[in-house]
């Protein structure tokens, strides 16, 4: 039985089992043309390896560019609330007042702008710009001090952050909204003609892949808050007196 | 923080400049790929089963991207980059000496072979991979890679005076 070249090479690379190997070395035994042959593939494979036995070198700046592609990818897989919870400690550590003006740069919102954010998905529960004129919303922002949150049924929590003076001189508060899901908006609001008006509605991510990305919300509303010449933050006594001539 | 599949990746990145080296001939396009590669692998680092060798899974990506590019470009440079071969003049000594010029002539007649008979050449030979796994990165059958083997093997013997 004649033996072909491909037989003869994976015999050369030990890739036959033993019978087809013995039928491989039987005829080699008496073929000295194909002993010669196998000699030449072995040779072969042996100066091949040999040539490129080492790795071609990686440059630092290759080696530096595929690292920092692995380290955006880790970023990528870190689970969305421990993005949630380093952006509360970032923002505790730069408040917006003291955000550099190049955030400015990002988004000058002017005053009175609004920003309608809805969700497709109007599910019971979900959010809505409209939930703003809730009276239950209206009555937390009248009375909660800052810091402190409040449940107003459908685990819709609201939480008041900072109360601040516009520049004209008017009562404004910035308040989270929360529902069960983890969705939520983040929302400034300043007191005029004896109601809350919205001045900027943002969405702050949510348990969906594809929601908002809280950082950016938070981003953008750091730019409005220094682009409308938002006050330093009310002290505590000084937002209890505002709230008490609001009634 | 570290991950296998990202060391990996890093530790094999070596191997793919040689793989990408041997179909581009070009130190920066070669760089280019190893990039593209990392990037794609990242991406699709979901669909990896991590029951098998990723060896020859980016050496596939590595691959394709290869044949990516010359879709979008027809020019495919012929030239053998200097810097990546061995120094001649800065050798010392006859043996060595002849030791590099056999591993030059070899890189040479590599360079001589069809394109398809030199990776599969790469691929089981220097990286060794089996056949199995080469049939797959080249997406050809078992059959092909192994007539394709032998015809390189014996050509490149002869070239190099090899009997």
């Amino acid at each position: 039985m004649g033996i072909t070249d491909e037989t003869l090479v994976a015999y050369a690379d030990g890739q036959l089992d033993g019978e087809e190997a013995l039928a491989v070395e039987r005829a080699i035994a008496g073929d000295a043309g194909l002993a010669a042959k196998l000699a030449m593939m072995v040779a072969a494979r042996r100066a091949v390896r040999q040539a490129y036995a080492s790795p071609a070198p990686v440059a630092a700046a290759l080696d530096a560019r595929v690292r920092a592609l692995v380290a955006e990818d880790q970023a990528r897989r870190q689970p969305r609330t421990a993005t949630v919870i380093e952006l509360a400690s970032r923002r505790r550590v730069a408040p917006f007042w003291q955000v550099p003006a190049a955030a400015m740069l990002a988004l000058a919102v002017g005053a009175g702008s609004v920003w309608l954010v809805t969700r497709d998905d109007a599910a019971p529960g979900g959010l809505q710009v409209a939930a703003l004129s809730d009276p239950a919303v209206a009555q937390a922002l009248d009375s909660l001090a800052s810091g402190q949150t409040v449940e107003i049924g459908d685990g819709v929590a609201v939480s008041v952050v900072p109360s601040f003076r516009d520049d004209a001189d008017q009562l404004c508060r910035e308040f989270e909204q929360t529902v069960a899901d983890g969705s939520g908006i983040v929302a400034v609001v300043c007191r005029e003609d004896a109601v809350w008006d919205v001045r900027l509605v943002v969405a702050t991510g949510a348990g969906d892949a594809d929601s908002y990305s809280p950082a950016s919300s938070m981003e953008t509303l750091d730019a409005y808050l220094s682009a409308s010449g938002a006050g330093a933050p009310l002290s505590a006594s000084d937002e209890a007196a505002a709230l008490q001539g609001l009634n | 923080m570290s991950d296998r599949f990202s060391d990996d990746l890093i530790a094999f990145l070596p191997n793919l400049r040689r793989f990408a080296l041997s179909l581009c001939r070009r130190g920066d396009l070669a760089d280019d790929l190893v990039q593209i590669t990392a990037e794609r692998a990242l991406a699709a680092r979901d669909r990896f089963d991590p029951l098998t060798r990723i060896e020859p899974w980016l050496l596939r990506i590595l691959r394709n991207a290869w044949i990516d590019h010359g879709r979008r470009t027809k020019s495919q440079g012929q030239s053998v980059e200097l810097e990546d071969a061995p120094d001649l003049l800065a050798v010392d000594g006859v043996r060595q000496t002849e030791a590099i010029l056999m591993l030059r002539r070899t890189e040479q007649v590599m360079a001589t072979l069809p394109d398809d008979q030199r990776e599969v050449m790469m691929l089981i030979c220097v990286d060794e991979l089996s056949y199995r796994e080469a049939a797959d990165v080249i997406g050809v059958p078992i059959g092909t890679v192994m007539s394709r083997l032998a015809r390189a093997r014996l050509a490149l013997a002869k070239k190099l005076g090899i009997k």
